[in-house]
């Protein structure tokens, strides 16, 4: 039976996050062997986009991010390949020492490539990894937006500048 | 109905490298030691490894993370499964230490199929890369090379690695001009 079990990244999944195989996990885990821990945010409000793809449809309906030991404001959301931003949590309360949960509308997805998106009103921590090389995360297709706070309704990618990948994930339904 | 049925196939991610699932993936996360480090690559020898894609991809950039010291020219490039060269950078002065050194390419749309991501490094430069042993790599999967090279040739004669300590190098595609 040749096509049965599913590989791995075409399971229906519910958490999708930069450590998942259909983002740069297998990058990711390649430049790093530390867990996250809580790491001032790269400059205020940058935006950070982390890609990821979808094999199936998925319906997104909640973010996550990992906060630190300081207080702020934050956005997180789905931009398409493009730049377009499909959805966002608008400018949330970041928890302190917890993670910071935001419902987002209920969006479907189609199969395709995305890149989930943090924004952050200040230089608050938030838990994150730091590869040693900024190199590894322009490899990896990581981008980021200056003066992107609350999340723009058009991203302009740039080239990611600072090490920081942040604990953060995606929470929906695989259709 | 088919136990193939739904055929998911999956995107592409914006860039590709060896490390990335589409290619060797997470296999170098277990074989080839903990963290990228700077290390020279084989002198000449052309590197291959396999990717396989699933949804046509357009790839206009090439680039390759450079480590501590740069010499001689570096080429990157793809080939398909019988080893034929679809695009290169052709051989290129490496420049750039510690940094992502990006090639311009041809822009390339690859159809759904099996090719071979190719790097070489023709002289005693250094590039960030994973390192690993023959003995522990070669059981687990094809490990490709052509020696005495200076750029990558139109057609490949990959034999098996005759490397002691082959490196797995930091180099790939993207389908964005901005890396």
């Amino acid at each position: 039976m040749p096509g049965f079990p599913l590989p791995d990244d075409r399971r229906p999944r519910e958490v999708i996050s930069p450590w998942s195989e259909l983002s740069i996990g297998g990058m990711l885990g390649a430049a790093i062997s530390t867990i996250g821990v809580g790491t001032v945010y790269p400059a205020a409000n940058r935006a950070l986009f982390i890609p990821f793809i979808l094999p199936r449809a998925w319906l997104v309906t909640q973010a996550v991010v990992g906060g630190g030991s300081t207080t702020g404001n934050c956005d997180l959301g789905v931009y398409d390949h493009a730049g377009n931003r499909l959805v966002s949590s608008g400018s949330v309360a970041k928890q302190t020492n917890a993670e910071t949960v935001a419902n987002l509308t209920d969006t479907l997805l189609l199969p395709g490539s995305y890149y989930m998106a943090i924004a952050a009103d200040g230089v608050q921590q938030y838990v994150a990894v730091a590869p040693a090389q900024i190199g590894y995360l322009q490899a990896m297709g990581m981008k980021q937006m200056a003066t992107a706070f609350v999340l723009p309704a058009t991203a302009t990618f740039a080239t990611v500048a600072t090490s920081f990948v942040p604990v953060m994930a995606l929470w929906g339904t695989s259709l | 109905m088919s136990p193939n049925f739904p055929n998911y196939r999956l995107p592409n991610l914006p860039t590709i490298t060896p490390f990335h699932e589409a290619s060797l993936g997470s296999l170098t996360r277990y074989l080839a030691g903990t963290a990228f480090a700077s290390a020279t690559a084989g002198s000449q020898v052309a590197q291959f490894f396999p990717w396989v894609v699933e949804m046509p991809i357009t790839i206009v950039k090439g680039f390759v993370m450079n480590g501590a010291s740069v010499n001689g020219n570096v080429d990157v490039g793809v080939y398909d499964h019988e080893f034929n060269r679809l695009v290169s950078m052709g051989a290129t002065a490496q420049a750039g230490t510690t940094a992502i050194q990006s090639l311009d390419i041809t822009d390339t749309t690859i159809d759904p199929g099996r090719y071979w991501l190719a790097f070489l490094c023709s002289g005693t430069g250094t590039v960030h890369a994973k390192l690993s042993t023959d003995e522990i790599i070669l059981p687990v999967f094809p490990l490709l090379e052509m020696t005495g090279q200076t750029a990558l040739p139109a057609t490949a004669t990959a034999a098996k690695n005759t490397q002691a300590s082959p490196i797995i190098p930091l180099f790939g595609f993207s389908t964005e001009v901005t890396i």
